[in-house]
């Protein structure tokens, strides 16, 4: 095959899985961006937990690659993944384009995903993974795989870059934040009825501390965490809070809680939840996967609109 | 109803039973019936299926209970019923949690039943639904009146029955004094009323197999697996003598059990499919005339017969033309004194339609509660043509207190 052919000299020195990966034979003068992964279950698990829309924002920058994922519905994913996570790095200009998630994390895992039989959870895979990117957008996004001298070469298509939305987070008028730890915070959530429409999230400094409510029909669901609870690692609150989010949201929340050792919840004056999570894959550096999200806005949305009719009839 | 709360708080070795129980209930049926009592010192949760051909009820003792709302409210009681679905969703949370303590809040204001976990970590997950009053739910029969009765463990019972594809409709017993077979319904009518024969397998046990085995009637009597078979699923977690009460086709099939150790009991009793029409049972000797097969019955009796469901049931539907042993409700009463009268092996149905009239006139059980009649379970084509008679719930015109 043809595929094969190119690279018959570089699957020779091929021993086992750990080894470095091959330099493609065409020049790599244009080359912007060259990352190698130990295994692809790193970034597979990561991208996994901010898919929840087609495209992806692709930035690769000098600390690190940042994936930035956006649901039209006012949710924002990001995802960052330090240069020390990754078997090596080269970075020649920083490159941000957009690119289809699906077809990049069905590229990663090609060989398949190894769940573990008792949990099912996936297993890290000795898959290792090489990204490659031209300068010139009309190159495609080349993905490398291998695993026991099996090698896959994926050619992905990239498409225009486009505005990602700034949340203006308020990082120094944060009102709670919480720290909770993961497995323990995920059984809190497991039963909660996610047919809700919304979940509210109440954040006090008395008894119950932190409480999440779900409302569905013939009745309703909630959840209390109190401040000594040894989930919970961190608490502060200088305000109470009691907002109400998409359900949706919760569920990537969930979602992303099956890979990460901690979770971070900050909401600031404006309402606005930053949930972070701390992952831990290969090395001890972590990633960081965080979203965004606004509150159900129904309420405030009828002021603004009486406000907007307002302005008119003065102009009249 | 006042602004009171009820209550009950379960240790956390009760919390799995309970778990478990719940959750048979809430396959059995759609909604969950639920009776606090003080004769009978127990919180009850009883079930029926939409076509009424099954009735479930499982009863918590007070020591089942760490805390139990105080013994002081005379009057108001618990009467309500809540929505299956709901309760499935909250025992669900229940058995996936480890629990340090469950709790069962009725709040009579906000008509809420609140299910309050604490679980590990210090976690209070709470699952609410709403409940509507309701009258208590009660079938009508009689355990005493049975003639056969054997007792098995349930998980012997389980792994006999384990292997019959859920697919089946139905299962049928075949009972005599020396065996005991449990195998597929032999026919299947269609519309037409032609007959297939399709392949069927038994499993025939002895009757030392069983705890007690006290056949007095050869039985053949089918009903349904699916409801067997969730009934079943509580051996998974106790391996309990579970009794079995029969007779003849038409009556219904009564399982029942109790945890003395674990302070709670059950009962499910399931229609079973009646004789077509013109037909004898197989297994029924002359000797001993079933009220419910009318070919064998003389004249008199038959009157006697019309006259039996008219008093007992009020539920003459003359000029309605449908296999007679069919239609028959279960009849008797769950009163004492219908018990000693009923003790002889042969009945005859003059005699006995005397005791029931007598059980009418003078006395009237469970005064004030809606009661539906467990009967037996038609043909499947025959299912919905009679469903205004055999589905019915009276509702009491509320002559309590």
């Amino acid at each position: 095959m043809s595929l094969f052919d190119t690279h018959q000299e570089d699957t020779d020195e091929e021993e086992d899985n750990n080894v470095q990966k091959q330099e493609p034979t065409d020049g790599g003068d244009d080359i912007a961006f060259i990352a190698k992964l130990k295994s692809s279950r790193t970034l597979a698990s990561i991208l996994k937990t901010i898919h929840f829309a087609d495209d992806a924002i692709f930035c690769a920058l000098p600390t690190g690659i940042k994936i930035i994922v956006e649901d039209k519905q006012c949710v924002q994913g990001n995802a960052f993944i330090d240069t020390r996570v990754f078997e090596s790095y080269e970075l020649t200009k920083q490159v941000r384009f957009r690119f289809h998630l699906e077809t990049v994390l069905n590229c990663l895992n090609i060989f398949g995903i190894p769940l573990d039989p008792v949990t099912h959870e996936p297993l890290p895979t000795n898959v290792a993974v090489q990204i490659h990117y031209r300068e010139n957008q009309t190159h495609p996004l080349q993905l490398y795989l291998e695993e026991e001298g099996v090698i896959t070469e994926c050619l992905i298509k990239v498409l225009d870059d486009t505005d990602t939305i700034d949340f203006d987070f308020q990082t120094e008028n944060v009102v709670t934040k919480v720290v909770f730890k993961s497995n323990g915070f995920k059984e809190a959530l497991s039963e909660i009825d996610l047919k809700a429409d919304c979940i509210e999230l109440i954040i006090t400094q008395d008894v119950p501390h932190f409480r999440l409510i779900a409302n569905g029909c013939g009745g309703c669901t909630s959840v209390d965490i109190t401040q000594d609870s040894p989930v919970m690692d961190t608490f502060l609150c200088t305000e109470p809070v009691h907002n109400r989010y998409k359900t949706q949201f919760f569920q990537y929340i969930v979602r992303a809680l099956s890979i990460a050792s901690k979770l971070s919840l900050r909401i600031d004056a404006a309402g606005i939840l930053c949930a972070q999570f701390l992952i831990y894959t290969e090395k001890d550096k972590p990633s960081l996967v965080e979203y965004f999200f606004g509150p159900d806005e129904e309420l405030n949305d009828i002021e603004d609109n009486t406000q907007a009719s307002d302005v008119v009839l003065i102009e009249d | 109803m006042t602004e009171k709360k009820f209550i009950f708080v379960l240790p956390p070795e009760h919390v799995r039973h309970f778990g478990k129980t719940l959750q048979v209930l809430t396959k059995l049926g759609e909604e969950i019936y639920i009776e606090l009592s003080n004769k009978t010192n127990g919180l009850s949760f009883r079930t029926a299926n939409q076509s009424r051909s099954s009735y479930s009820c499982i009863t918590f003792k007070r020591e089942f209970f760490e805390e139990w709302p105080q013994d002081d409210i005379q009057r108001e009681k618990i009467k309500c019923r809540i929505s299956a679905k709901r309760c499935m969703s909250a025992v669900h949370a229940v058995l996936s949690s480890k629990l340090t303590r469950l709790e069962l809040v009725f709040d009579d204001h906000k008509s809420n039943l609140s299910f309050i976990l604490h679980c590990r970590y210090n976690i209070v997950k709470v699952h609410s639904c709403f409940y509507i009053d309701c009258e208590k739910l009660q079938a009508r029969f009689d355990k005493q009146s049975y003639k056969n009765s054997v007792s098995i463990m349930s998980k012997t019972l389980q792994e006999l029955t384990a292997h019959f594809p859920a697919k089946w409709d139905e299962i049928t017993i075949r009972a005599t004094k020396d065996q005991f077979i449990i195998k597929k319904c032999d026919e299947i009518v269609h519309d037409d009323d032609s007959v297939v024969y399709s392949m069927n397998f038994q499993v025939v046990c002895e009757p030392r197999e069983f705890i007690n085995y006290d056949i007095q009637y050869n039985s053949d009597i089918t009903f349904c697996l699916r409801e067997f078979k969730f009934l079943l699923g509580l051996a998974d977690l106790l391996n309990l003598p579970m009794t079995l009460l029969f007779d003849s086709r038409g009556r219904p099939i009564i399982f029942c059990f109790d945890a003395e150790e674990f302070y709670f009991d059950g009962i499910f009793v399931f229609a079973t499919i009646a004789n077509r029409e013109g037909e004898t049972d197989p297994s029924f000797t002359a000797s001993q005339p079933s009220i419910n097969d009318i070919s064998t019955m003389d004249e008199d009796d038959l009157v006697s017969y019309r006259q039996y469901t008219i008093n007992t049931t009020g539920l003459n539907r003359g000029g309605k033309k449908r296999p007679a042993p069919s239609s028959s409700p279960l009849q008797t009463t769950t009163n004492l004194s219908d018990i000693n009268n009923d003790h002889t092996s042969i009945i005859n149905p003059k005699q006995r339609i005397n005791t029931t009239n007598y059980q009418d006139t003078t006395t009237t059980t469970d005064i004030g509660d809606t009661t539906y009649i467990v009967l037996s379970q038609q043909s499947i084509v025959g299912l919905q043509q009679s469903e205004d008679i055999m589905a019915d719930m009276t509702e009491d015109e509320d002559e309590e207190n």
